[in-house]
């Protein structure tokens, strides 16, 4: 790796370093605590389920109090557990070639006995190392499941990565027992009670909110962001004890990861949140859950048109302007486009009639407060559609119904496909498919149906759970089921929500605020009020203060935040600070423009993000790489809002179809899993997998094609191993 | 570049050639021709410095000196070559034996002499002395704030101008970003007035993802209308052709080049030819991966069957300062060329052969499949080993590695890097002990 030397004096940063000592003993005597108390007895099986049974009656527990009304969360432990299902279905799906498996729940009897089979030869040739590589596969898999426990029900079931997975699999249905009816109304977050157990195993909950580091420590451990489940700010008693109880989740996921024999704290253990430390303002208790949406489809869709309606609609477009768009755009010849010339604001975008870059506006539902991010479908601003849905925590998928439009979108060279991917990639998981266009087919419920069945298959298949799934038929145009459910006469067979009631019935994202600062730059511009240097974007983790220092990688200089804006609606309001999850603009003072780019990140001072040049990455290749990787292809690489030129620089390993790896591959071949090392030409900011998820996703693009996606599990060169 | 003398021995190729080169071409090809070991004689100045009773005084004398060389520096901005080695002419102003620098200028008669011609200097030098010059394209590849300006001729792709600029998204107010683009689009025509010369340039290709390519030429003619200094772009406006390419990167000019839509402009460009052959490969490879193979090991063997139909092989290979090494590439293209082979010598500095370079430089297409070809292992070639550390692609990344434990060390930022770099084995994950194995089992 290569690091820029910061430009400011690093003592001066590294000051309270010495004073952190003190925390450190501190902190570790607590985690051998939690750990005596968690899972001290890691080995013995019987002590881990007994833990299991005491989790699943928590989680049968009624909801506490403060569940949100109308869109109660969902149990996020047991969806991501579906998600893996389907997804480890469909890999082997496509190893069997193409099955189609529309019931995520059951593994069908031939995966069984391939299952079977995996373990005749897991047995054979178990060691530790296997395991280890199995822990970090299904780690990726149940997104969410503390490393230690997966260790566990691997080594009880002798190594076998199938059989330990349907026993979690089986868990994550015991949470599902809990589930409501209605496919957008869950009941509360299942692991919420599961949270408070773990806090009680410490120190009791507000107490070691307020005076210990130790929670907000070992919630930098890796699995915290995914693990810590409890919904952000859902309107609680106790504001501040909301964060502190996400730190108690992921001071499980830190301590299994610690009990499975690694490695203690990541790399960010060393962060004191500081969350505690600011003065929240007393309305904050109130603010509705932010939601970040972004609109993705292909070109023509009528993504624009829908969303511009749907503004209109919530009357964050007057009726003044909607009428002067209506005629300047039948002067052009464009009266349909109207809509969506509130988002397309330029005048180029209005002439051609086709998205460029991403619109972002910002709305409110009666319980979300939404920035909506409006993604460009034409498959040459794929990059912009990536920037935006980086920034997205769920997306709507317009999909035209009309007859052949359909069809055009979802072929090969339709970007229907290749968005809702790249979007999952992104780490979206929920998504609204809005099925556009509907008056075109008079409401055909058949139409609506075939175009449910191809487009639910396909999204099982890229890894998509079948309960995050919402089709929702509408007119953009017509404006109808957009806001208000559909008329009486319409399509009487269509019960479900409409887009806004979807949109308002997100549930919360848990968001890591009380890790190191981490503001991913969008847009850089001039404001009268924020000054010459004005960046947007969406705060991945952590805090941002008015006044303080922070660091901007990659250039590694020191800015001075000279204000932060909030947008309400069509309101800017200042505030004092802004944490994770909120898209804001945040103006910068003390550096030259030529210092931050779309490639900058912003972040705390003291734990800046790592700046390298090359990596190791594990990637999964897609359908569009038309040649094979080589070692030393060239590649673009594509990380949140950011590309840079990179090429492959050694391909290690490539996953074989009998679930081996084979190292030192020729090359790797589309559909493989492999694990590269990339040498990118300038440096760029990226986080390892185990510090911060959403930060170490990778996209790798050719020809404009995108070819692979990826994360980034360490910063090493493959020399430095040769040579020892 | 035109050959005043040749005088090579027929028998073992030893001999010396005066040649004169007369542009930035021709000086690439000298740079492809002189090795260490060289003697080189050319014109040269040099800082003497005379001693008088009562002043110093220092003059610059003019010297045909020749010297063995013992460095080749190329700028590829500049298109001029350095030459530094011990002097081996006796002058009275510079000793024998002492360093001297050469910078070889265009127009002036030098002299090489080899103790050994090879058959890819020979043709090297027939290349470069050929009279018929390829036309120069000039190719400006654009995205919103990024752009390269390049020039391309039969050898060379020099980037001549890159131009990097913040634009703001779309906002309500879409005058700002208006301004901004104008902006850009103006710093790219300044780069175009500069670097594009019309009376050698054949055509310009602007080529870009969406509708940049488009509002561009629309801002260029707009502005030429209007401005006298402009007037040359107005008045070669048929020269220019858009093309789509994915991104604004440079690589991106691989697509133009192989854009159908382009081919009667590039026709017989050399650069558009190396494309085809690489796509070739690549193809192959995808569809018959048991018939393309590339690396030096893999090739040799595959030679030694005697499948080879078409070899690519890049010029920087035989750049290579040890000469064991070199030889082994120039055996290989020898032996290839009398089984039958086609062999195709991309030039390093195109964009093709960048990417031909960085799959260790040497690929082939075969005439047969060879199956166990596929399951030997690349492992450790011998070639790596004696590889100079200039050549070694890995050099460079080494020293990062050092220069980051150091730095971990000394400043200890407390990302993760650095963290391990103080403690290795303290706070090692299990994925390094993954990756370990799988880094073992690799070496």
């Amino acid at each position: 790796m290569r690091r820029i030397n910061p430009t400011y004096d690093a003592d001066d940063l590294y000051d309270d370093y010495d004073d952190e000592d003190y925390y450190d003993e501190e902190y570790e005597a607590q985690e051998a605590a939690m750990l005596a108390a968690q899972y001290g007895s890691s080995q013995d099986l019987n002590a881990q389920q007994q833990q299991q049974q005491q989790q699943q009656q928590q989680q049968q527990a009624p909801p506490p109090p403060d569940a949100f009304p109308a869109a109660p969360a969902p149990a996020p432990g047991a969806q991501s557990f579906i998600i893996s299902n389907s997804k480890k279905q469909n890999k082997k799906g496509k190893n069997k070639g193409k099955k189609s498996n529309a019931n995520a729940q059951h593994p069908s009897q031939q995966q069984q006995q391939q299952q079977q089979q995996q373990q005749q030869h897991g047995q054979q040739g178990q060691s530790a190392m296997d395991l280890t590589g199995k822990v970090f596969q299904m780690t990726e898999l149940l997104d969410g499941v503390p490393q230690a426990r997966i260790r566990e029900a691997l080594q009880a079931h002798g190594g076998n990565m199938d059989a330990a997975m349907s026993q979690l699999l089986d868990e994550a249905h015991a949470n599902n027992t809990t589930k409501g009816t209605g496919t957008d109304s869950k009941p509360a977050a299942a692991s919420k009670p599961v949270v408070l157990s773990l806090g009680g195993a410490g120190k009791g909950e507000s107490s070691s909110a307020s005076q210990t580091p130790a929670a907000a420590v070992a919630s930098a451990a890796p699995q915290a962001n995914a693990a810590s489940a409890a919904p952000e700010a859902a309107p609680a008693p106790k504001p501040k004890a909301a964060p502190s109880s996400r730190s108690g989740a992921g001071a499980g996921a830190g301590a299994g990861t610690a009990s499975a024999g690694a490695p203690g704290p990541g790399a960010y253990a060393k962060f004191v949140s500081k969350l505690d430390k600011l003065k929240l303002d007393p309305g904050e208790a109130d603010e509705k859950p932010n939601l970040n949406l972004v609109v993705i489809g292909h070109v023509d869709a009528g993504k624009s048109t829908l969303m511009g309606h749907l503004l209109y609609k919530l009357k964050y477009v007057s009726q003044r302007d909607m009428h002067k768009f209506e005629k300047e755009a039948k002067v052009l010849n464009k009266g349909s486009f109207a809509f969506a010339w509130v988002l397309d604001e330029h005048e180029d975008e209005r002439e051609r009639g086709v998205t460029v870059d991403v619109g972002v506006k910002y709305f409110e539902t009666e319980h979300r407060c939404v920035t909506l991010l409006d993604a460009p479908g034409h498959r040459d601003f794929i990059p912009n559609m990536i920037s935006g849905a980086a920034q997205g925590d769920v997306a709507i998928l317009v999909v035209p119904a009309s007859t052949g439009e359909f069809e055009s979108s979802f072929q090969h060279n339709g970007q229907t496909k290749e968005h809702a991917i790249l979007a999952r990639y992104c780490g979206i998981r929920k998504l609204v498919i809005a099925v556009n266009k509907m008056d075109m087919c008079e409401w055909s419920q058949d139409r609506f149906n075939e175009v449910v069945e191809s487009l639910r298959a396909f999204l099982l298949q890229g890894g998509y759970a079948a309960e995050d799934l919402i089709f929702v038929p509408v007119s953009g145009l017509a404006g109808v089921n957009l806001v208000d459910p559909l008329p009486a006469g319409v399509a009487d067979w269509y019960k479900g929500p409409s887009v806004a009631q979807c949109i308002d019935a997100m549930p919360p994202v848990a968001r890591p605020a009380n890790k190191p600062l981490r503001m991913v730059v969008a847009d850089i511009f001039k404001t009268i009020l924020l000054g010459p240097i004005t960046v947007s974007g969406k705060i991945e983790a952590g805090v941002i203060k008015e006044g303080e220092s922070v660091m901007v990688a990659p250039s590694m200089v020191l800015a001075k935040v000279k204000g932060i804006h909030r947008h309400r609606g069509k309101e800017i309001v200042p505030a004092k600070y802004a944490r994770a999850g909120e898209n804001v603009d945040v103006g910068l003072q003390g550096i030259e423009d030529t210092m931050v780019g779309l490639t900058s990140v912003l972040c705390e001072a003291k734990f800046p993000i790592p700046v390298v040049q090359y990596f190791e990455a594990e990637i999964a290749t897609f359908d569009g790489l038309a040649v094979p990787l080589l070692n030393g292809t060239q590649v673009q690489l594509h990380t949140q809002s950011s590309q840079a030129v990179a090429h492959i620089l050694k391909l290690a390993s490539v996953r074989q179809p009998d679930g081996k790896d084979k190292a030192n591959p020729r090359f790797i071949r589309k559909n493989q899993t492999a694990r590269v090392f990339i040498q990118t030409q300038d440096s760029i900011c990226i986080e390892r997998h185990d510090d911060f998820r959403p930060l170490s996703r990778i996209l790798l693009r050719q020809n404009g094609v995108t070819v692979a996606a990826g994360r980034v599990l360490d910063f090493k060169s493959p020399k430095k191993k040769k040579l020892r | 570049m035109r050959l005043i003398k040749k005088n090579v021995s027929a028998k073992d190729g030893e001999g010396s050639v005066v040649l004169c080169a007369d542009d930035g071409e021709d000086m690439w090809h000298v740079y492809n021709l002189i090795s260490n070991g060289d003697l080189v004689k050319a014109t040269t100045f040099r800082k003497v410095v005379k001693e008088g009773t009562t002043a110093v005084s220092s003059q610059r004398v003019r010297l045909t000196l020749s010297i063995r060389v013992e460095g080749v520096d190329f700028d590829p901005e500049e298109c001029s070559i350095r030459l530094s080695g011990r002097n081996q002419t006796e002058t009275p102003h510079v000793k024998l034996n002492a360093y001297h620098t050469i910078a070889l200028e265009p127009h002036r008669n030098f002299t090489i002499y080899k103790t050994r011609w090879d058959t890819i200097f020979l043709e090297r030098l027939d290349t470069a002395c050929n009279p018929v010059k390829q036309a120069q394209l000039a190719a400006i590849v654009m995205q919103p704030g990024l752009a390269h300006v390049c020039l391309i001729t039969g050898h060379m792709t020099i980037l001549r101008a890159k131009i990097e600029r913040n634009i703001p998204k779309k906002r309500a107010d879409g005058k700002i970003h208006r301004e901004n683009v104008n902006k850009f689009f103006e710093m790219v025509l300044q780069a175009l007035l500069r670097e594009v010369d019309f009376s050698i340039v054949k055509s310009v290709v602007i080529a870009s993802p969406g509708y940049v390519k488009d509002d561009f030429f629309k801002y260029m003619q707009a502005e030429a209308s209007k401005r006298p200094d402009l007037k040359p772009l107005l008045q070669n406006k048929e020269r220019f052709v858009l093309a789509h390419a994915s991104s604004g990167f440079k690589h991106a000019l691989d697509q133009v080049l192989a854009d159908p839509k382009l081919q009667s402009q590039l026709l017989d460009s050399q650069a558009a030819k190396e494309v085809k052959v690489l796509n070739k490969f690549f193809k192959m490879l995808n569809d018959n991966s048991e018939m393309a193979f590339y690396s030096f090991p893999h090739v040799r063997a595959a030679l030694e069957k005697g499948a080879i139909d078409s070899l690519l092989i890049t010029d920087s290979l035989f750049r290579s300062s040890n000469i064991k090494q070199r030889r082994q590439y120039v055996d290989l293209v020898e032996a290839a060329r009398d089984a039958g082979a086609k062999v195709y010598m991309f030039s390093a500095l195109h964009t093709s052969g960048e990417q031909l370079t960085q799959l260790s430089g040497v690929a082939a297409i075969l005439r047969f499949p060879l199956p166990e070809l596929d399951d030997v292992e690349l492992g450790l070639d011998p070639d790596a080993v004696e590889e100079s550390e200039e050549d070694d692609p890995y050099a460079g990344i080494d020293d990062d590695d050092e220069d980051d434990e150091d730095g971990g060390q000394e400043i200890s930022l407390s990302n993760d890097v650095a963290d391990r770099a103080v403690q290795p084995g303290a706070t090692l994950t299990h994925e390094d002990e993954d990756a370990r194995e799988a880094l073992k089992d690799m070496f």
